[in-house]
């Protein structure tokens, strides 16, 4: 969720309409035989998925985002790598083979990069765990990487099933909500209401009339009485209004609901990741205290 | 609007004025704790003492509480500040927002906060606040001070705003948080959704040493409406009026921009509309423009909270269109004057 909204403001390449000058030649789709050995990822999610499916040394740029160990999972895999900022005139002089982004960021530097011939992945932000498969294997398929993408997929599936299994039968479903960013909550709909669901939860935003992502007042949280809040960790030296509002004191004074901070990391992209996720929620919903008589 | 008849004087006794402004303001408070987003609720005498232990408790006490104190005191301040920069100006034009002392006031509080400061030292939120409040003060009454023209204080204030707006920008562009560029909204045009108990006690203190160095400056500022020098034969010393006009509004208004960003033109509209009701007086256009601040800030701010269905409106977006046709009116009201 926040690549989406800090790649829809980040700089695009709307300026750069008129042709450059000079500009590589193009590479068509149907002469790219065998592996791509120029990657560039324009996005945060398709960052992480190239440094999870490609040798370090076939990628040739990834987003400035990849290196933020608070959004992006292989922030430490990322180290080293050129980033780019979304701007065709950064990406023209790699001569990529292939160009990763996500559907709704950089799109007017997509546009240019197709019209000069490259060949462009672009891919949704996943919504579910179906996506989540959907996007290794596209991506892995994409890169030759079709085996390695199964594998990961595999396990990925296996975690998860693990979490199921060991999670304590017949416990109630804690009454859950996300909190997001600027009052915002995930409802039915979206990755983050599949994780809650994997891990055993019930995401009580649904039953506040919230689908996909919606806003959800303070006060109307607070007069929900959730048991369970989760929340993005923050790091205190990069602050923001944003994250102060997460740990408003309104919060901390109901002192009934227990609160969960999940790394952005896990849960901001639809990656492998997401099972740690589901790991962290389910361990948690298992540990809270018991027995208490639900209205 | 009462455009056209403020020249005259309206009869109200100024005590009774007082005591209106005084009723309007507590029942827009008590208002302002009742209506929210999360229904109606009436707080009792067991939900105001004690832990809160209801989520109607914490509603009232960590939400609402503070809200309505905030708009109470950054309200008076906007609308105290507005009618001392007019009196010691003598310029019906000079407000916080418009002559870029707000403006001002929210880059130093962005410079605090976003570097890391003010989660370090808590204080150093409203200090930036007041220092840039401080700093542009000074720069204006260097700039437009002693009965300049009418267009030089809004050219300055054009100039002081378009800097302090765009160097807050870039500050919030360079900030590594990805959140910080969007917070560019709250600081321009501020709100005071989801502000917490925590703000009040940053901010109080220091809003009402600055509104009362504020009330100190009446008898001086009716002395000036009669010129500097009758003032100085009246025993005013002007230094100081001035120094006590600047260091008042600095802390008022640097303060109450901290905790709640740039809300724009109530220190223009309340002295404006309460002017003919205290018989040009600037002395008695302060107490009555703190608390018609109050009550029109108070107002706005429970406004905001019904007027769309998601995200709250932003409180500064309110006041300035309320603000702007007034604020268009005035000007070419001082235009036809000056011909």
């Amino acid at each position: 969720m926040v690549a989406v909204v800090v790649l829809s403001t980040a700089p695009t390449g709307a300026t750069l309409a008129g042709a450059p000058v000079g500009a590589p030649a193009p590479i068509p789709t149907e002469t790219v035989k065998g592996k791509p050995q120029r990657i560039v990822s324009m996005n945060l999610c398709t960052d992480q998925l190239v440094l999870l499916l490609a040798e370090r040394d076939r990628i040739a740029s990834i987003s400035y985002l990849a290196f933020d160990p608070e959004i992006s999972h292989h922030a430490l895999l990322a180290q080293g790598l050129h980033a780019n900022h979304g701007q065709a005139e950064e990406i023209l002089p790699l001569r990529p083979d292939l160009i990763l982004a996500g559907t709704y960021t950089t799109r007017a530097t997509t546009t240019i990069l197709r019209r000069f011939g490259h060949r462009i992945l672009t891919l949704d932000p996943a919504s579910g765990f179906a996506d989540i498969h959907d996007n290794i294997r596209r991506v892995g398929k994409a890169l030759g990487e079709a085996p390695k993408a199964e594998r990961i997929i595999y396990d990925f599936d296996r975690r998860l099933a693990d979490v199921r299994r060991r999670s304590s039968p017949g416990r109630l479903a804690p009454r859950t909500i996300v909190l997001q960013p600027r009052g915002m909550t995930t409802g039915p709909g979206s990755l983050v209401d599949g994780i809650l669901r994997a891990a055993g939860l019930r995401n009580l935003s649904a039953d506040l009339g919230v689908t996909g992502m919606g806003f959800l007042p303070l006060e109307r949280l607070i007069a929900a009485r959730p048991d369970l809040l989760v929340v993005a960790a923050r790091t205190a030296e990069r602050p923001s209004l944003t994250h102060q509002a997460l740990h408003h004191p309104a919060h901390a004074a109901l002192g009934d609901a227990r609160r969960i901070e999940l790394p952005a990391s896990l849960w901001t992209c639809g990656g492998p990741q997401a099972a740690e996720a589901v790991a962290r929620l389910a361990k948690a919903a298992d540990t809270r205290d018991e027995g208490k008589p639900r209205p | 609007m009462k455009l056209s008849r403020t020249d005259r004087s309206f009869d109200i006794p100024f005590p009774f004025l007082l005591a209106g402004l005084v009723l309007l303001t507590l029942v827009l408070f008590a208002a302002s704790v009742v209506f929210g987003r999360a229904g109606v609720l009436i707080p009792n005498a067991g939900i105001l003492i004690g832990a809160p232990t209801t989520p109607e408790a914490v509603i009232l006490r960590e939400l609402r509480l503070p809200r309505a104190i905030l708009a109470l005191v950054v309200g008076g301040a906007l609308g105290m500040a507005g009618a001392a920069l007019q009196g010691l100006l003598r310029n019906p034009l000079a407000e916080p927002g418009l002559v870029g002392v707000s403006g001002t006031a929210a880059l130093g509080a962005v410079a605090t906060f976003y570097s890391g400061l003010a989660a370090v030292y808590p204080l150093a939120l409203p200090l930036g606040g007041m220092a840039g409040a401080g700093l542009a003060v000074v720069l204006l009454y260097l700039l437009a001070g002693r009965d300049a023209p009418i267009l030089t204080l809004i050219l300055a204030g054009v100039a002081i705003n378009a800097m302090s707006g765009a160097l807050t920008t870039l500050a919030l562009n360079l900030s590594p948080n990805p959140y910080a560029a969007f917070e560019v909204f709250f600081w321009l045009l501020g709100a005071l959704t989801d502000r917490s108990m925590d703000h009040v006690d940053l901010a109080l203190p220091f809003i009402t040493l600055g509104m009362g160095l504020l009330a100190t400056t009446g008898r001086g500022l009716d002395a000036l409406t009669l010129g500097e020098d009758v003032a100085r034969s009246l025993g005013i010393g002007i230094g100081g009026l001035q120094a006590r006009v600047i260091i008042g509004t600095a802390l008022a208004v640097g303060a109450a921009v901290a905790v709640s960003g740039v809300i724009g033109f109530v220190g223009l509209v309340v002295p404006h509309l309460l002017r003919p009701a205290v018989g040009h007086a600037p002395g008695r256009l302060l107490p009555a423009s703190a608390l018609g601040g109050g009550a029109l800030t108070l107002a706005a701010d429970i406004a905001v909270r019904f007027a769309t269905d998601g995200p709250e409106l932003q409180l500064g977006v309110l006041t300035a269109m309320i603000g702007a046709p007034f604020f268009l009116a005035l000007v070419l009201r001082t235009r036809r004057e000056g011909q």
